[in-house]
């Protein structure tokens, strides 16, 4: 088996940007031009496969067999190889292919051949009733990384995915025309709305039930674009209510105006951000949408206590898999 | 560019299969393709010839109105004389067209005192989903097609904010449309009232019904979903449809397995969790109770008609 040599995951490889980028760039070509065929690859079996076993198994908290999906995913090699089980079935797959594992389907997704694990790049991106969570993997043979973990909302990513999975399943035809549209449509979805890091969707989702409804989709749509400047006029409008009434709301279910709403949101984003990357907080700053460093230094200064170029220093040099993010993602799921 | 083939689409039994047929094996292809170029945005559309050109058929207001809601028409067949924001424009099949919000549309204009031949198949996206309408005309008489009604709250969300034509889109649009299962047009005409009068409440509540009858439901879900108490929901359904919400999801979910179980060979275990009961003698109780026969005695009986919605309303016990 040809050795690849191992990608580091540091830097930029870990935003969500980037992995929307990597969507973008390598998955959609693939399917515009093969279908939904690529996720269902045929079964194959190399000689003396086995279950992974990791060096570093049991701290990561991950299974040793086979286990249900909790959640409907996909899989997507970005390069070298893999070994997935699926629909209890052995699946050797090269870079450009993919798995479709749908929800309570058994699987196991690293397998061994001759004792190691084919090394590999991949995309995951789990479909979840508030839209899809996106992280990337990369596999050598004694360890396990993880990058941290971006939620994209997008209710329609579900309504989209729903439909594809009718027609996947139950019609059994994943060559059709309908089919592959519907993918298509999916995936462009994806990779619009600016993607938030996990725990940050997990804290908000907590408090979302018990707002009105005409006020959860103003903190819907704040934080699908966080990323960019929007005007209080624009976000009311679209979500159908003047601008009086939603700072109303605000004060009353929020206690603040939207505005600071607002900013504390990208604050909590870009300490996430710092926290689980190793990019550098300039960068991090034009992430979340501020366009001046040092008004955004004093602004994170003032909410957090600490510069954000401390909370980089106190977690690059532990960057390393995050078992909190993994947590938090079994917690998302109803 | 000659994709899409003369179709003609013949009112009568099955239609919403030709029209899905259409859908599939000739838009989505040329659409595929092609890309967007064959779908005209009204300002691209070239200048009309000079000639006297008026408003067709009897039954149409004298001026052209102004469309609430998004429109995509297909011309199929033949030609068409378009009225888009006070110029009259000549198409020639096979082109499609998009129309968004707030553009003023006529599509039958005629042409010295003559409708040109034509056949359309339009989309209407509304705010609750879509109405697909096929129509045809010939010089003398202005056929109008059936209209299907379909509810789905993913259309008219795909569309939103889009003014150009985008080709993923309109793709995805059309997918979601080849697979939906309209209201027949038999069945809403035994709706008291037309669905677009309903109250805001009821329309929320069949259109969360016929997207998610495939899963175990609750009333208080429903209820929640359209923002109202479910005695109150209860009472409006029953009023506006006729019967209780319970009732319609169990006749949504029957059908669906009817269908299911004559056209497919999926285990009717399967079949009962597809639609969504969670216990098989659940199942199995129900479908005795609307069809008079076991679900596995189904498939034995080769001769089967195919079924409608309306069939049976009076066989559920209310």
């Amino acid at each position: 088996m040809k050795v690849l040599p191992t990608v580091p995951m540091v830097g930029l490889e870990a935003v969500g940007r980037t992995i929307q980028n990597l969507i973008a760039q390598k998955v959609i070509p693939v399917v515009e031009r093969k279908g939904a065929r690529i996720f269902f690859p045929p079964h194959s079996k190399p000689e003396n496969f086995g279950f992974a076993h990791f060096s570093d198994w049991g701290t990561m908290g991950l299974r040793k067999q086979p286990y249900p999906a909790s959640a409907p995913f996909f899989l997507f090699l970005l390069s070298g190889e893999g070994l997935v089980y699926v629909r209890e079935n052995w699946h050797y797959l090269v870079a450009g292919q993919g798995v479709f594992v749908p929800r309570n389907c058994l699987h196991f997704p690293h397998g061994t051949v001759n004792n190691s694990v084919p090394r590999g790049r991949w995309l995951w991106i789990n479909v979840h009733p508030f839209g899809a969570v996106i992280h990337q993997c990369c596999l050598n043979d004694d360890s396990h990384h993880r990058s941290p973990i971006y939620a994209v909302i997008e209710e329609r990513l579900f309504w989209l995915f729903q439909e594809w999975e009718k027609e996947a399943i139950t019609r059994g035809c994943p060559d059709s025309l309908v089919s592959k549209s519907l993918l298509l449509a999916f995936f462009h979805l994806l990779v619009k709305p600016a993607p938030v890091p996990v725990s940050v969707w997990a804290e908000i989702s907590l408090m979302l039930p018990e707002l009105p409804a005409s006020l959860r989709e103003v903190i819907l749509h704040l934080v699908q674009n966080y990323d960019a400047q929007c005007r209080l006029e624009d976000v009311s409008k679209q979500c159908g209510i003047s601008v009086f009434y939603l700072c109303k709301l605000f004060r009353r279910h929020l206690g603040t105006n939207p505005k600071t709403y607002a900013q504390r949101l990208r604050l909590k984003i870009a300490k996430q951000m710092l926290a689980e990357t190793g990019i550098s907080p300039h960068k991090i700053c034009q992430l979340v949408g501020y366009s001046n460093y040092s008004y955004f230094r004093k602004q994170f200064q003032r909410t957090f206590g600490f510069a954000p170029s401390r909370q980089a220093i106190e977690h690059v040099k532990v960057w390393s898999p995050n078992p909190r993010t993994a947590a938090l993602i079994d917690k998302l799921v109803p | 560019m000659n994709l899409l083939p003369n179709v003609v689409l013949i009112s009568g039994q099955d239609e919403w299969a030709k029209i899905t047929e259409v859908i599939e094996h000739s838009i989505l292809p040329q659409l595929e393709v092609n890309g967007t170029s064959f779908i005209l945005y009204p300002e691209a559309i070239s200048l009309p010839p000079s000639r006297t050109v008026a408003l067709a058929a009897k039954h149409q207001t004298p001026v052209p109105r102004k469309c609430v809601v998004s429109q995509m028409a297909f011309l199929l067949k033949g030609q068409a004389v378009v009225l888009v924001e006070g110029k009259h424009k000549v198409l020639k099949a096979p082109i499609g067209l998009f129309v968004p919000k707030e553009f003023q549309l006529e599509l039958h204009g005629k042409v010295s005192n003559q409708i040109p031949h034509g056949e359309w198949l339009t989309f209407i996206i509304t705010t609750f989903g879509a109405i697909v309408t096929q129509c045809r005309l010939t010089s003398q008489a202005h056929y109008e097609g059936n209209y299907y009604l379909v509810v789905h709250a993913g259309l008219p969300a795909l569309l939103t904010g889009e003014r150009q034509p985008n080709k993923v889109t309109i793709m995805a649009v059309l997918s979601l449309l080849a697979r939906a299962s309209p209201f027949l047009p038999t069945f809403w005409e035994l709706l008291p009232t037309s669905f677009v009068e309903m109250p805001t409440a009821v329309r929320q509540a069949l259109q969360f019904l016929h997207h998610s009858y495939n899963r175990p439901l609750r009333l208080s879900e429903v209820a929640n979903w359209c923002h109202v108490d479910h005695t109150h929901l209860c009472r409006l359904f029953r009023q506006w449809v006729g019967v209780s919400p319970s009732v319609y999801l169990a006749r949504l979910r029957m059908s669906a397995a009817w269908k299911l179980l004559t056209e497919t060979k999926l285990p009717p275990t399967l079949i009962a969790s597809l639609v969504g009961y969670s216990k098989w003698s659940q199942f199995s109780q129900q479908f005795m109770r609307t069809f008079g026969m076991k679900p596995t005695q189904v498939r034995k009986n080769v001769a089967l008609e195919p079924l409608k919605f309306g069939d049976f309303r009076d066989t559920v016990p209310n």
